[in-house]
């Protein structure tokens, strides 16, 4: 397992417990390896301190007797390696802890607590990290920033992260694996190359169907107040204001609803984004209305038509089609 | 205050100091296991530790007799053995006061690790402390507050023990015979100026050993009652 895995399913369906288990909290049934190493068989488990692994709760705990330096401190002090007092201070510049180092933890933010935890996770040099909703009260966009340093370090690192979160937005934003888990039990496993190329069998979209196009930024224009993202396949219009936060590569959100098709091009159109694509596959949705998987070069677009437009229009597989995207969503 | 009363007062202090000891290093370990056992057998063991709360001494006193008398299995082994008499001596003082205590210094325990949670223990193992290292570097610390407090009240109770002293102490002076007993003797043969003395005294110290506990608890929010 390699990457960030989102794990993703209902309340009480049993994440917290799965991430327990992994790190030893808890003694599930049947064994766990990590790479070689045997870290559970039957009754019998490695003991939590010895799973190299970092671990940030939900709610950011740390240890209440000691300030944020202590704290640091606790985790570099029990780990055998040469380049903690580096890693140390890397992460307290990169996660902006230096005005918070002599607080109390009891005096911090939901926020501050939040990256202290992270920090904490973060100086051990983990081999694997296990992340319970780590950022849920850090504000918006400090929060993507954060993911996304995390992410590159682990990537250039090969440290593999699992993520609980319940916000689809950073699951789709940024992650490479997704494990659906309900009632205790695993149902669904995916790859965000699976996402891309299959996004009407994804579950993390109940009723609502949404398709994502990884994107890089060409160019603000801002003397039509837009901003233009190159695709495989295509270029999309976005309204400036949504991306003006220094993004070079996003991954574009549109939903099924926003997309219809016409058989021409239509002229004079208030609808921005206009593209050519190849109608995939028809795909069934309820009693009366349909998904059209749409080809576009590489990428594949979700739109939500009626039975009524299918047949009026007698759309078949193959066929050429407009696709008119009323609004495309920046995650980022 | 002569040199019988003085003298009992330091066996007083003497045996409070060594029963404290004693039930600390007892009683953290049997706390930490009530306060996280799901053991069926932890009602019983809660109920034997605070069997003396509600015992008349005397019956523990009475009891304790019969075991270690010399003409017990128990005692006669011990004479044998060892050479150790537990009835009548300071060792068998210091045993009935460990076993008085005990819910005194268990319960306030107790009570303070179940308000420490398992989270602190859990989360060191997470920044991987060993067991042993989390338990001086983490559990020590946070449990400090309740291990003084229960420590005074083990402390304070042994000071204000009679019954299960004047059963199995007797009251050989210089041995075992402690400040409460004095008291007691005093009033008996009508020293009323120096039972006063010795009473009043002893109040004022309990007086402020539990102030101290109960300054203790504010200071901490916790409660461990």
């Amino acid at each position: 397992m390699k990457g960030l895995s989102i794990v993703w399913g209902p309340s009480g369906a049993g994440k917290s417990t799965f991430l327990k288990v992994l790190s030893g909290l808890e003694i599930g049934q049947g064994s766990l390896l990590f790479g070689q190493e045997i870290w559970q068989q039957g009754e019998v488990g490695l003991p939590t301190y010895k799973r190299s692994m970092g671990y940030v709760f939900q709610d950011g705990y740390l240890f209440p007797h000691m300030n944020v330096l202590r704290n640091i401190d606790y985790v570099t002090q029990r780990t055998k390696s040469l380049h903690s007092k580096e890693q140390k201070e890397f992460w307290i510049s990169e996660l902006d802890l230096k005005p918070l180092l002599l607080k109390k933890t009891t005096e911090l933010s939901g926020g501050e607590r939040q990256r202290v935890a992270l920090a904490l996770a973060l100086v051990r040099q983990p081999r694997w990290l296990l992340f319970d909703e780590p950022l849920n009260a850090v504000d918006e966009p400090l929060r993507y920033r954060l993911l996304d340093l995390i992410r590159n370090y682990c990537r250039q690192h090969s440290v593999p992260i699992l993520y609980v979160t319940h916000s689809r937005k950073e699951a789709l934003l940024f992650g490479d694996y997704f494990v659906q888990i309900n009632n205790g039990t695993v149902t669904w496993t995916g790859s965000y190359t699976e996402l891309l190329s299959s996004p009407e069998d994804f579950p993390l979209f109940k009723t609502d169907k949404f398709s994502i196009l990884p994107s890089t930024l060409k160019e603000h224009d801002h003397h039509s107040k837009v901003s233009l993202w190159n695709f495989p396949g295509g270029t999309l219009y976005c309204p400036l204001s949504q991306s003006m936060r220094n993004e070079k590569s996003t991954r574009l959100l549109i939903a099924a609803k926003d997309v219809s098709v016409t058989r021409h091009r239509p002229e004079e159109s208030s609808i921005l984004n206009i593209l050519s694509s190849e109608i995939d596959s028809i795909i069934p949705h309820g009693t009366d209305h349909y998904f059209l998987k749409l080809k576009i070069g590489t990428s594949f677009l979700l739109a939500q038509i009626t039975y009524k437009s299918l047949k009026t229009l007698q759309l078949e597989v193959g066929e050429r089609v407009y696709a008119q995207i009323k609004g495309v969503a920046l995650l980022t | 205050m002569n040199s019988e009363h003085l003298s009992a007062l330091l066996i007083t202090i003497k045996l409070a100091f060594a029963t404290t000891l004693i039930l600390l290093v007892l009683a953290i370990p049997i706390a930490w296991w009530l306060a996280w056992s799901d053991s069926k057998w932890k009602p019983i063991i809660e109920s034997l530790v605070s069997l003396p709360l509600v015992l008349p001494p005397t019956v523990l006193g009475f009891y304790f007799l019969i075991a270690f008398s010399k003409n017990s299995f128990i005692g006669k082994w011990l004479e044998q053995s060892f050479g150790i008499s537990l009835v009548f001596s300071f060792s068998g003082l210091l045993l009935g006061s460990v076993i008085y205590s005990f819910p005194f210094v268990v319960r306030p325990l107790q009570n303070t690790f179940t308000a420490i949670g398992r989270r602190p223990m859990e989360f060191a193992s997470i920044c991987g402390a060993s067991p042993r290292d989390a338990f001086f570097s983490v559990l020590l610390p946070l449990a400090t507050p309740g291990i003084i407090s229960a420590s005074i009240l083990g402390f304070a109770h042994t000071l204000g023990e009679f019954g299960v002293v004047l059963m199995i102490g007797g009251s050989l002076p210089g041995e075992t015979k402690v400040l409460s007993i004095s008291i007691f003797e005093l009033v008996e043969i009508g020293h009323f100026e120096q039972a006063h003395y010795l009473s009043a005294f002893l109040l004022g110290l309990c007086f402020i050993m539990l102030l101290s506990v109960h300054l203790l608890q504010n200071k901490t929010r916790g409660g461990w009652f």
